[in-house]
């Protein structure tokens, strides 16, 4: 081509951008996707297990979530699009702590607390500082006490195992009331709670997924459980007769749920390495704590919304800057 | 949906371009060139030629204050000197050539239009007047170009021998296919400055091979394959065992990093085997099946050797001059490489993130991915809402924009682009 017949108009179509030009690929609607993907085990374990009764509540919880989250964004001006998937994680998880004799409006009551108050109202998906699911959960816990009670959502199951919270055994009865529940039965899930929160062999196979796929980084669910075995450890030394073996803490209640889906979550935990391990330690042994000495039989809620508040004054503790003295000096 | 197999691997893990051509091939001259006659912030050569000159191929078109010389890279006629766009700026002023054909100029010839016969000039003259302009001027930010009468005082000199992009491989083939003139290069190296300790980085797989050849001249430092292992200034700070932040340039610190590209400019312009006035670089994207890596003369549009691939259409959205991470987007495709366009990188439009700068959700990935430890995603918050105060208490000037930050961020926020206006914005 000769330098007289370039039309250097020509390429006017081609796309700019500033650096880097490579890009992960995850984007929003994929990181929710994998969280969902590493939630699936939980949910089908739960359906089969609890049946259509929790298929109930996780339909009415997605669905509600959904619609008010459309609503939100269709009324307030924002970046946020519904379509990034993120208010159906957020309403499995919120489902999976409701009991499975929930009526459709304490579902819909708890998905209006959870993204319009909970979430939007801080300004959407990575401003709220504490996780919208148990914020809901806590509120939903203190104003109607008496629909969370476990033990009795779950009366007409008929499971070989007997028919009372694990945790609220051992507050009740002493130690000597582990030995109702076998460890398998813990693991598979075939314990008294809510339709998912419990279920601790298929959320442990779904948080090794998330690791795998360094969706959650390792300190927080590892910190978490350490934390609350140490402190189950203690507690048992200090009073074998009261509480049971750091194990059956472990396994019972919601445990594993906060150490791998909540206490990691992206926007209420710290960034830096060092914080994010204090951040699991603390929530862990605060669970314990809890568990331990409150009115409540199982500290989830609690626990979660308090090391979120924690997280901003944790992730003061930041690494050196590497080559800050050379600019000082220059 | 993602593919499940991309999704097993490290964050910040940047993957090397998978399949490459291992031979160098030779473009032949295009129809005309566009030879810029100024680096911005490195170096401005005065043009020595005027419209409707009859220029060779190797004569000396434009000379900075200093006596640092750019070359005709093609024969033939100066059609017009006017502004460009080059690949890194605007308003550039280059000459345009082109092509007649004529025989290219002799060393001698060339030596004789400078003033100084070869067998009498001086080392750094040579230099000079083949174009290779001295490392030590080059590299830093804020850098001009500065009188060196003599070799600095440089303690430590760092050859590049791995390409610091994951899409680039020239250094590397030229590492391989070279290796007798980058060992005669090594010694001239040695000679200009004897009291300095001089260090060849090469991809691990090839240190063995490389401690081998090179071993007596330089000592050899391998490198993973890995992006974050390869930034350029982490690399010297761990060589050199002291940061160098990029507002210095490196000589103040002294040291000079330069490529084996360099060092094989300099081997020639010291045997007298010509100016500099091609350049190596590796094209790689989608409408290629492997990357391959060429020698075009400097001044080929961007465009010509696309044509010269066999790329005749637009099967790409964007063109990139440089690697996939640090890589500047060009608007045109008929914007000239320079001195320094290392590659060239298609893009398709499915390749691109359809939405950007989404809301930050305070995952920390960028944070846990910077390699200098930054507090990035709360720097960029800070910039995002004009906190430019609160900013600079974290330290952006230390960042080395190396795009990690934002290859990682889910949210595909420009955070490089954040990160970089936090350093410019002055209390």
């Amino acid at each position: 081509m000769k330098y007289d017949e370039i039309d250097f108009q020509s390429a006017k179509t081609l796309n700019v951008a500033g650096h880097p030009h490579w890009r992960d690929g995850t984007g929003l609607a994929g990181l929710q996707k994998i969280w969902l993907l590493a939630l699936s085990p939980a949910i089908v374990a739960s359906i089969w297990l609890f049946g259509m009764k929790s298929a109930r509540i996780m339909g009415l919880a997605i669905a509600f979530s959904v619609l008010l989250e459309a609503l939100c964004n269709a009324v307030v001006k924002t970046k946020e699009r519904t379509t990034n998937w993120h208010s159906v994680t957020l309403a499995v998880l919120f489902s999976f702590v409701m009991p499975c004799d929930a009526p459709w409006w304490l579902v819909l009551v708890g998905c209006f607390i959870m993204i319009v108050i909970g979430k939007k109202l801080f300004g959407g998906y990575g401003a709220y500082p504490v996780h919208p699911a148990m914020l809901s959960y806590a509120m939903l816990l203190v104003s109607w006490p008496r629909r969370f009670d476990y033990t009795a959502s779950c009366s007409l199951i008929d499971w070989p195992v007997k028919m009372i919270e694990p945790l609220r055994l051992i507050k009740t009865g002493g130690s000597a009331m582990a030995d109702m529940y076998r460890w398998q039965d813990l693991l598979l899930g075939k314990q008294v709670g809510g339709i998912g929160n419990a279920l601790v062999l298929y959320l442990l196979l779904g948080g090794i997924l998330l690791l795998i796929l360094r969706q959650v980084p390792w300190q927080i669910p590892a910190a978490f459980l350490a934390g609350h075995g140490l402190m189950a450890w203690i507690l048992c030394l200090i009073d074998p007769d009261q509480f049971a073996s750091p194990f059956f803490y472990l396994l019972s209640g919601s445990t594993v749920f906060a150490a791998f889906f909540l206490a990691p979550e992206h926007t209420t935990s710290p960034a830096n390495r060092l914080p994010m391990f204090i951040y699991g330690l603390l929530g862990g042994v605060l669970l314990m704590l809890i568990r331990a000495f409150s009115v409540y039989t199982d500290g989830l809620a609690f626990t979660i919304l308090l090391i979120n508040l924690c997280y901003p004054l944790l992730d003061k503790i930041t690494p050196r800057v590497l080559g800050i003295e050379a600019v000082r000096n220059a | 949906m993602i593919p499940i197999r991309t999704l097993f691997k490290p964050l910040a893990h940047v993957p090397v371009y998978p399949s490459r051509e291992e031979n160098i091939e030779r473009m032949p001259d295009p129809d005309y060139v566009l030879i810029p006659l100024e680096y911005p912030g490195q170096i401005f050569y005065k043009p020595t030629v005027k419209q409707d000159d009859a220029v060779r191929k190797n004569q000396i078109i434009g000379r900075s204050e200093l006596g640092n010389c750019v070359h005709a890279s093609i024969s033939g006629v100066v059609k017009e000197i006017k502004p460009i766009w080059s690949s890194r700026s605007f308003n550039v002023p280059a000459v345009v050539i082109e092509r007649n054909d004529h025989p290219p100029l002799s060393r001698d010839e060339l030596f004789a239009q400078s003033g100084v016969p070869f067998q009498s000039a001086s080392r750094l003259e040579k230099l000079k007047v083949s174009g290779a302009i001295s490392p030590w001027t080059l590299p830093g930010r804020h850098h001009q170009e500065e009188d060196v009468r003599e070799f600095p005082p440089i303690r430590k000199i760092i050859i590049k021998g791995a390409d610091e992009e994951p899409t680039l491989f020239a250094f590397e083939l030229l590492l391989r296919q070279e290796a007798e003139d980058i060992l005669s290069g090594l010694k001239h190296l040695q000679q200009l400055a004897p009291n300095a300790a001089i260090f060849l980085t090469m991809s691990r797989r090839l240190a063995g091979w490389g401690t081998e050849k090179y071993g007596k001249h330089a000592a050899v430092v391998g490198l993973s394959d890995a992006y974050k292992d390869r930034i350029e200034r982490r690399v010297v700070a761990k060589i050199t065992g002291s940061d160098i932040p990029n507002i210095l340039p490196y000589r103040k610190m002294g040291v000079a990093v330069l490529s084996v590209e360099y060092l094989l400019t300099m081997d020639r312009a010291l045997e007298g085997e010509g100016p500099f006035i091609h350049k190596y670089l590796t094209i790689a994207g989608r409408p290629l099946e492997k990357a391959v890596t060429v020698r075009a003369p400097i001044g080929t549009p961007i465009r010509t050797i696309l044509e010269n691939r066999g790329i005749e259409k637009h099967p790409y959205a964007r063109i990139l001059v440089g690697g996939a991470m640090k890589g500047n987007a060009q608007f045109s495709d008929q914007t000239p490489i320079t001195k320094s366009s290392h590659g060239l990188f298609l893009m398709d439009r499915d390749e691109i993130p359809e939405e950007i700068n989404l809301t930050c959700i305070n995952c920390g990935r960028c944070t846990r991915a910077c390699p200098v430890c930054l507090q990035v995603h709360l720097i960029g918050r800070y910039v995002e809402y004009s906190m430019f105060e609160k900013a600079r208490e974290f330290h952006p000037e230390a960042c080395h924009e190396c795009g990690l930050c934002a290859y990682v961020c889910p949210a595909h926020r420009p955070m490089a682009q954040l990160m970089r206006m936090a350093k410019q914005y002055e209390v």
